[in-house]
């Protein structure tokens, strides 16, 4: 059973812009999300995507546009429910913990209203629930960042927010704990049917956790949807680059369905694209197959051992550079020439 | 919090320019001031002020860096008997005010004191058949300065010392150096930066003082602006003595400033390891043991008991008047201390909640009243609060009613007004050191968590904020305690503290009557002393 009550939060945001002072630092920005689903913020650092997380708890103003949440209105450039009466719970980089309470006094910091015993109840409940039973009495100066960043966690969802934010709550951790964690984190929020909205720089930590993806760039949402398609079906050049790997090779449109470039003829649809046009065709290392039958050759630059297979730098012959995943076993020199054939599914054209 | 309140911001900037207004006036009347000494005059008091002033600074400098370097070192990088208990002894001197070591001393070592009386029951000599140092001089004033001062560079030092990473040490053994040459060419410039800051206090210490060179009869800059306003009544002539010294100040300050964050650049610790000390056993052991406790012995021990000795047995200054006297100066003091605390928290809360360059700007030139000496901010602060009398007086008197009297300047106002302009900065930092370590994401995880603005302070500000607000409380009450010449200038008629009558009872040659009032202002001003060793011993327990 659920700890939360079955709760129909329903977050929207309308043509969202945001300033400090007259510089305005995020554009326009639509989005909606569901209940008990898990949406990212991705973006590179500057993208305004961290300020846009700020908005949505109450503590950055409007310049424009509204955020309601469940159907009620909390942002518009008119008005701002604070902070503090939004029911938006969140957990933040550097973890923020209040160092002068202890693990059970944290916790229960935002369960003021509750009834005593309710609140030693709902604290015990939570502590089991980030694996950290027993801690009740210790402070956090005593725990290790990861137990932290898991109190952290408890303490905000405690109240029963309707909306659980959280910003960039792994890039304080090490690797190794992140990778231990992200999956952690990401299955307590299921299990508990929350609706989180997460601020990331990194895709994998995004691909783990997330129902849906907002790449982000200059202040704009430049894609909103699944993982699956933000890496499949990029929207744009930004998206297609800034996630996974690729390259983009200049092509012609010959017709409706072929693209000629320095590899060949690429075939899959062009619709939009004039015949003639200058595109420019995003091929990812996975969609290049080393093959020594191929007439199409290439030299190695540069290569790389991954351990499950090489990542090989081809220049084709007219200076395009392309990546190329092989088997671990195909070890070549650099400066040899290899066969390579591309094998794509759909064609990713951009303007 | 507090985001569209503007009357707090309107606060802040009056209260800033409250603090300034001594400086300004000073400035001011340097410029456009009338003086009547006349240039020559000034000329010939200036060049006097300026050679015995550097003198006095090389001096302080030489001697400090004497007792505080080989003390640093030795007690943080090595291990030797009595390391542990010398390591916190050593800065104990703090809690002793210049002036009070130096009657000590002038006790000790006059003609009638102990030391000559045994040397010529010893020898058999009288009076002139043999040369004695003369304390009361500018080398005596050096060495007085020098005992009670070089606890800040040891603070420093010894900080900068632990800080360093055995990693930088190792590589330098590894490159071939012995462990004593990577000392002086590793650890000790390291420590450079660290080691000048304290220095930039050191010196505009020396700077301020009043009662040591007074009782000594040394003409510097703090002596020559009391002269120049007491003894000739010469305004303008005061106004730009202390302006010359305002100079040496602000270039001090630039010095300490700079030193600081060069400091910061400097600690290059990556790894919690600290260096293994180095074990001096035997004769090196007792050598390192000998250096460490000369320092504390001079300047702590050595007066403390002839205090005590005074104060218990000699003086029948234990009366009425001394309880009176103590209650006078506690008050005072408590009052200071609360209000200077009071704008501190005021100055520091506006800084965060408002960080625009205006009010950081404004905040930062505040700060610079713990670097101007007492006596200028006490002579900056009678001028304007005269002037303000004058004016209420007239216009009471224009109405036909009988004179007020001084209701500023003859009153605690200007007490108070000048203690806050003087300990504002040393309480800014405490309070601002509280404040800065709960991060704005904890005031917006509390927010997030449904508490206001005031559940916010309550809840959080306030409990994490106590103990730095006690140590900025009871730092302010020693330093208003200790203080001299902005209390001797500017007390009401009749008022007396034990600072000033010490002063008094010690400038009359009744040394052994001032011990009393002496002995318990060190005795009070120890309790900051040990509670800064406890906080730096602790380990830092927030992240």
């Amino acid at each position: 059973m659920s700890i939360l009550a079955q709760q129909s939060a329903h977050l929207q945001l309308r043509d969202v812009c945001l300033a400090y002072g007259h510089q305005q630092v995020v554009h326009h920005v639509d989005l909606d999300l569901n209940n008990q689903e898990i949406a990212c913020l991705l973006g590179p650092s500057g993208c305004g995507k961290s300020t846009l997380l700020r908005a949505v708890a109450g503590f950055q103003p409007l310049a424009n546009g509204t955020i309601s949440l469940d159907g009620k209105l909390l942002s518009s450039d008119q008005q701002v429910v604070p902070p503090e009466a939004r029911q938006v719970g969140m957990v933040f980089q550097d973890v923020a913990l209040f160092p002068h309470l202890s693990i059970a006094d944290n916790v229960a910091f935002g369960l003021q209203n509750w009834k005593r015993r309710e609140r030693k109840a709902r604290v015990q409940q939570l502590l089991a629930l980030v694996d950290l039973a027993g801690y009740e009495q210790r402070y956090p100066h005593e725990l290790s960042g990861g137990q932290q960043q898991r109190i952290a966690l408890a303490r905000a969802m405690a109240p029963k927010p309707q909306l659980l934010l959280m910003d960039e709550p792994f890039s304080g951790l090490d690797a190794m704990l992140r990778e231990e964690l992200v999956p952690e984190v990401a299955t307590v929020l299921k299990q508990e049917g929350i609706t989180a909205l997460l601020v990331t720089h990194d895709q994998n930590e995004a691909f783990a956790m997330a129902d849906l993806i907002a790449v982000m760039r200059h202040g704009s949402v430049e894609q909103w949807n699944t993982a699956y398609n933000i890496y499949h079906r990029p929207a744009t050049a930004f998206v297609a680059d800034f996630i996974g790997e690729g390259d983009f090779l200049v092509g012609t449109v010959v017709d409706a369905q072929q693209v000629e470039t320095a590899v060949g003829l690429l075939r899959g649809p062009c619709d939009g694209y004039a015949v003639d046009s200058q595109v420019q065709v995003f091929i990812r290392p996975d969609d290049v197959l080393h093959d020594d039958a191929s007439s199409l050759q290439g030299r190695i630059v540069s290569k790389r051992f991954r351990g499950t297979h090489f990542l090989y730098r081809v220049e084709m012959s007219g200076g395009q550079q392309l990546s190329c995943f092989t088997d671990s076993h195909h070890d070549h020199q650099i400066g040899e020439n290899i066969g390579i054939k591309l094998n794509l599914d759909h064609l990713l054209l951009f303007g | 919090m507090f985001k569209h309140i503007n009357w707090f911001n309107s606060a802040t900037v009056i209260v800033a320019l409250f603090l300034l207004l001594p400086v300004m006036v000073m400035l001011y009347q340097a410029i456009l001031g009338d003086s009547e000494l006349g240039l020559h005059m000034l000329r010939v008091l200036l060049a006097e002020y300026v050679s015995n002033s550097l003198l006095l600074l090389l001096g302080v400098a030489v001697g400090v860096l004497m007792l505080a370097l080989p003390a640093a070192w030795l007690t943080s990088m090595c291990r030797f008997p009595g390391q542990t208990w010398l390591a916190w002894a050593l800065l104990l001197p703090m809690a002793m005010p210049a002036y009070i070591i130096a009657y000590t001393y002038t006790g000790i070592l006059d003609f009638a004191g102990p030391v000559q009386s045994f040397i010529r029951d010893w020898t058999g000599l009288g009076y002139g058949d043999y040369w004695f140092p003369e304390v009361r001089s500018l080398g005596g004033a050096v060495v007085m300065l020098s005992l009670v001062l070089y606890p800040y560079v040891y603070l420093m030092a010894r900080a900068a010392f632990a800080q360093q990473s055995v990693t930088s040490l190792e590589v330098g053994r590894s490159l071939g150096y012995s462990q004593w040459q990577a000392l002086f060419f590793l650890a000790m410039p390291m420590a450079r930066p660290a080691i000048a800051a304290g220095l930039a206090l050191v010196m505009m210490e020396t700077l301020a003082d009043y009662g040591t060179v007074q009782y000594f009869g040394v003409s510097v800059f703090t002596t020559g602006i009391f002269r120049a306003f007491y003894g000739y009544g010469d305004t303008a002539a005061t106004a730009q003595l202390a302006t010359v010294l305002l100079v040496f100040v602000v270039a001090l300050l630039a010095m300490e400033r700079l030193s600081r964050r060069r400091a910061k650049y400097h600690s290059v610790a990556t790894t919690d390891k600290r260096a293994e000390p180095i074990e001096l056993t035997a004769g090196k052991g007792w050598l390192a043991f000998v250096l460490c406790l000369i320092p504390f012995a001079l300047g702590f021990l050595i007066p403390v008991l002839q205090l005590t000795y005074w104060a218990v047995f000699e003086s029948n200054e234990w009366n009425w008047d001394f309880f009176s006297l103590a209650w006078n100066s506690f008050y005072l003091a408590c009052l200071a201390a609360l209000l200077v605390v009071a704008l501190a928290l005021l100055l520091a809360y506006a800084r965060r909640i408002e960080p625009g360059q205006p009010v950081k700007g404004v905040v930062a030139m505040a700060g610079f009243g713990y670097a101007m000496p007492g006596t200028i901010i006490a002579i900056g602060v009678l001028l304007p609060l005269a002037w303000m009398d004058q004016q209420i007086i007239s216009w009471i008197q224009g109405l036909g009613w009988s004179s007020p009297g001084l209701l500023l300047s003859g009153s605690l106002v200007a007490l108070l007004f000048a203690y806050s302009v003087r300990f504002i900065a040393v309480a800014l930092s405490s309070v601002r050191a509280g404040l800065d370590s709960i991060k704005p994401s904890v005031d917006y995880a509390g927010r997030s968590l449904g508490h206001g603005p005031w559940g916010l302070l309550r809840r959080i500000h306030v409990p994490m904020m106590r103990s730095t607000v006690l140590t900025a409380l009871l730092i302010v009450f020693v330093d208003v305690l200790k203080e001299l010449p902005a209390t001797l200038i500017l007390r009401p008629f009749n008022f007396n503290t034990l600072a000033v009558r010490a002063y008094e009872l010690a400038a009359d040659e009744r040394l052994v009557d001032a011990a009393p009032a002496s002995i318990t202002i060190v005795m009070v001003a120890l309790i900051p002393v040990l509670v800064l060793h406890r906080a730096m011993n602790k380990r830092p327990k927030q992240n």
